[in-house]
């Protein structure tokens, strides 16, 4: 290949001063080189995620759910069918069979 | 008999010992000490009766064997083969063998009767006869290396057979590292003729000996047959103790009698003297080899026979008498007389065993005092000992008609007929030795057998087991049938085989096929089949030479020295002291090597142990390594800092480096104006 | 005195980004210092942008500016959370403390 001529001054380009830098520039991009432009910019998205992904710090006092968990639960986990003995109406102690049936009862599951 | 050997025949001779060399080392508790008596000496029997049919055979029907029975591996166009060789040599060999260790088996019966180790032994002996005999029935050369080393194995098994005894674990060790260095020039001989050669089979090498004579050595102009020859002979120096190798020998006494005579006198230390007569076609095209071969018995035969003059111990006395002898039949090999080297060796066998076997009976009768110091006059308390003992003496020393005169006669005779550089030395070497031969036979024999009895009041108490003087009587008295009848039954050939056997071995067609000699080269054998006219004949032609006349000096002068003047001799060694300590200490020989070649090897190996091996290879190899990692690592570590803002800085400027690599051509073009 | 070429343009660039990143090591205390030189790092290249579309006349150059700093900016950001988190942790922004990975 030819030597470059790193001495001589720089030819004048008509078209920059026709159209001015910024724009040739802009016509380039937007129009041979328009798919790396999508790719960098999924390249910079992709980047902010990373930076976040490696940085980010959870409060420790935050009191919001975690849906994903509130999705994943079943019935089994909640309720719990137990075989009782039936209520049986006693004209000498009314108050006994309420209490033996709360100890039957599931208490409702909390966050 | 048939003309032809059958494979099957030939297998059970060195099969039934070792069969009965199983039962009673594996299954000795069971079949108890008869059973593995019983059953070795059935093995050793249908040996020897085998042995004998294939003789006759052999002998009388010109029969003859040279198969292969299996081929165990083929490694390249290598073939390794179990096959059996069989003329005249090996079924001489066969007999001896199988003779002698049928003897001995009988022998053991009375000498080891008190000995834990009953079993075992008999077990190893049996072995050791398979061993003996795979090694003299080959017909390859690997077979031949498997039966030496074999043999050298149940020996070192054997010396040490009272493991419990410090020196003779000493002994054993000794023995088997000696041989060792002897089966290193056997294996280099073997090498050398397997590598031109191409084959392992004796036939196939022997057929190639020819254009094997014109080849020479690599980087040398000495012919290569010189060279394996030489390796050759060396490994029989090792088992047939010649000097150098020959300090095992008499440490080998320290082994039960019985093996004495089996391996140290009869069969191990005579594979040599067969291999060398084996190689008969490869050792003729040598004469270098055969000088060397000469002068080395020459030695031998000479020195060990003074060695054997101012011995106490009666084993070790005969011990010097059989390196002695060894050095004679390795000069008549020299001389290229192989068949009369083989004719001693056979002759040897007999009488030499017959000596080790009195000289078993004696020690049992003197409650095993070996000292010949403390004997005298047993020949009116040991009959049969005493004339069995007679009888070989003096067929050691040549007596005329026995069976070493004409072995012995036979290898001076050929000696003078021979044409290489070292014949006058080995001359001298063997007709002198025959004085020194007579001498000190005779003198062990004066010692124990006549003159006054020294064994009431011992003289010189040792260290060997003896009853202490509690007042009984420790007159020796006979030993039971089953040691004498060995005796009376090796003293038989003694006496007889050499004047039955001269002729067809030496002068016949026995021994024609299995040895060559180049006649015109090497004349000693013409020359002495001219001589012959006969055993008789030679017999009273004896009683005018010179060797005749040197034994009787060395008889009557022991007679002299040892019965009539006892004084003399012991004036004599003060005379001559520095020379008798010389001698005492075995020409300083096992000093060297304990000394120099013992602990030079172990600082060697200490050296390399400490130096090479954990300074060098531990230290600086493996734990450097690891060190090293460590200490670069830590370096490295330094780099990593932990600071993010170090680590963004080194990437960068790697960026920045790089960056300036790669575009450095471009740069310099780039600001052009 | 001559017109201002695209090589002191350039000069200018070079300078800002040596700067910055002098300012990277040379910090041994804060790290928005940090985070500031590095956001002056993405300065210095867009001001060398600028000045090859200005005087190549192609307004490809500009565009870029635009997508680089809206990645400096998210980059920003994040950085500045990081930071806020780790101050929630550590109770500093010494960057000399930060060496746990230190060999």
């Amino acid at each position: 290949m030819s030597g470059f001529r790193v001495s001589q001054a720089a030819p004048v380009d008509p078209r920059l001063a026709e159209y001015g830098n910024t724009r040739l520039l802009g016509i380039e991009i937007y129009t041979h080189y328009l798919y790396p432009l999508q790719l960098a910019a999924v390249l910079l998205f992709v980047a902010m995620v990373a930076a976040l992904a490696l940085t980010l710090r959870k409060r420790k006092d935050v009191r919001a759910m975690d849906p994903g968990l509130q999705v994943r639960v079943k019935r089994s986990d909640r309720v719990r069918i137990v075989q009782m003995a039936p209520e049986v109406e006693d004209a000498a102690a009314p108050e006994a069979p309420a209490a033996e049936s709360s100890p039957g009862q599931s208490p409702k599951g909390a966050a | 008999m048939a003309a032809e050997l059958s494979s099957s025949t030939l297998l059970a001779v060195p099969l039934a010992p070792l069969a009965g060399a199983i039962i009673a080392g594996f299954f000795g508790r069971y079949v108890g000490r008869r059973g593995s008596h019983a059953f070795t000496i059935l093995g050793v029997l249908i040996s020897f009766i085998l042995s004998a049919l294939v003789l006759k055979s052999v002998a009388l029907d010109g029969a003859r064997f040279n198969q292969t029975i299996y081929e165990w591996m083929v490694i390249g166009g290598l073939k390794m083969e179990i096959g059996f060789m069989v003329d005249g040599l090996t079924a001489m060999m066969m007999c001896v063998v199988t003779f002698v260790s049928l003897m001995v088996h009988l022998y053991t019966i009375g000498y080891m009767e008190d000995d834990p180790g009953y079993q075992r032994f008999f077990s190893y002996i049996s072995l050791f006869t398979f061993s003996m005999l795979m090694l003299v029935m080959s017909n390859n050369f690997l077979q031949l290396f498997f039966g030496w080393e074999a043999v050298g194995l149940v020996s070192y098994l054997l010396i040490g057979f009272w493991f419990k005894k410090p020196s003779a674990i000493f002994a054993n060790m000794k023995a088997f590292l000696v041989n060792r260095v002897g089966d290193f020039g056997f294996i280099l001989g073997i090498g050398l003729v397997v590598a031109y050669g191409g084959t392992l089979n004796y036939t196939e090498a022997f057929a190639k000996a020819d254009e094997l004579s014109k080849l020479t050595f690599p980087g040398t102009d000495w012919m290569l047959l010189t060279a394996a020859c030489i390796c050759l002979f060396i490994g029989a120096m090792g088992k047939s103790a010649q000097f150098p190798l020959h300090v095992w020998l008499p440490d080998s006494m320290e082994g039960p009698t019985p093996i004495s005579a089996l391996i140290h006198a009869a069969t191990m230390v005579t594979a040599g003297i067969f291999m060398v007569a084996r190689m008969s076609p490869l050792f003729e095209l040598s004469d270098t080899a055969l000088n060397f071969v000469m002068v080395i018995g020459a030695i031998t035969a000479l020195f060990m026979g003074f060695l054997g003059i101012i011995q106490n111990d009666i084993k070790r006395v005969v011990a010097y008498s059989t390196l002695s002898q060894l050095g004679y039949m390795t000069v008549a090999l020299g001389a290229s007389a192989y068949s009369v080297a083989v004719f001693h060796l056979m002759t040897h066998a007999f009488f030499k065993a017959l000596l080790f076997l009195a000289a078993g009976s004696v020690i049992m009768g003197m409650h095993h005092d070996q000292d010949i110091r403390n004997m005298g006059g047993l020949r009116k308390h040991m009959p049969i000992t005493w004339i069995t003992a007679l009888l070989g003496s003096l067929a050691l020393i040549g007596t005329p008609l026995f069976a070493g005169f004409y072995s012995k006669d036979s290898i001076i005779m050929a000696v003078e007929a021979s044409n290489l550089p070292g014949t006058p030395f080995a001359i001298f070497a063997v007709v002198a030795g025959v004085f020194v031969t007579a001498f000190y036979s005779f003198r062990m024999y004066f010692l124990v057998f006549h003159g006054k009895e020294r064994f009431h009041h011992k003289p010189f108490p040792g260290e060997h087991e003896h009853h202490p003087d509690d007042g009984e009587d420790h007159t020796p008295h006979e030993s039971p049938w089953v040691v004498t009848a060995p005796l009376v039954l090796l003293a038989i050939p003694s006496v007889l085989i050499g004047y039955m056997t001269i002729q067809p071995m030496l002068f016949g067609e026995f021994l024609k096929d299995a040895i060559v000699v180049d006649a015109a080269r090497h004349p000693a054998m013409a020359h002495l089949a001219g001589e012959f006219h006969g055993a008789v004949a030679m017999a009273l032609h004896g009683l005018q030479t010179l060797p005749f006349w040197l034994a009787l000096a060395g008889v009557v002068v022991a007679w002299w020295f040892y019965l009539q003047q006892p004084s003399i001799p012991a004036a004599i060694g003060r005379a001559l002291a520095p020379l008798v300590k010389v001698l005492e200490n075995k020409y300083y020989m096992d000093a060297f090597n304990e000394k120099v070649l013992a602990a030079g090897s172990r600082a060697l190996g200490t050296g390399l142990w400490k130096g090479g091996d954990a300074t060098l290879i531990d230290g600086m190899i493996v734990n450097g390594s690891a060190r090293a990692v460590g200490t670069l690592a830590g370096l490295t570590r330094l780099v990593q800092t932990g600071h993010l803002y170090w680590y963004a800085l080194v990437m960068l400027l790697g960026v920045f480096g790089f960056m300036t690599w790669r575009l450095w051509p471009h740069l310099t073009g780039l600001f052009g104006q | 005195m001559g017109s201002i070429t695209l090589g002191h343009v350039l000069s200018l660039g070079a300078i800002l980004f040596a700067l910055s990143v002098i300012g990277i090591f040379l910090n041994r205390r804060n790290l928005i210092v940090l985070l500031m030189a590095i956001e002056l790092m993405l300065l210095a290249v867009n001001l060398n942008f600028v000045a090859f579309s200005h005087y190549l006349g192609d307004m490809t150059g500009q565009v870029f500016v635009f997508f680089i700093l809206t990645v400096a900016a998210a980059e920003s950001a994040i950085g500045l959370a990081i930071l806020v988190v780790l101050f929630r942790n550590r109770a500093s922004i010494n960057v000399e403390e930060l060496d746990t990975l230190k060999g």
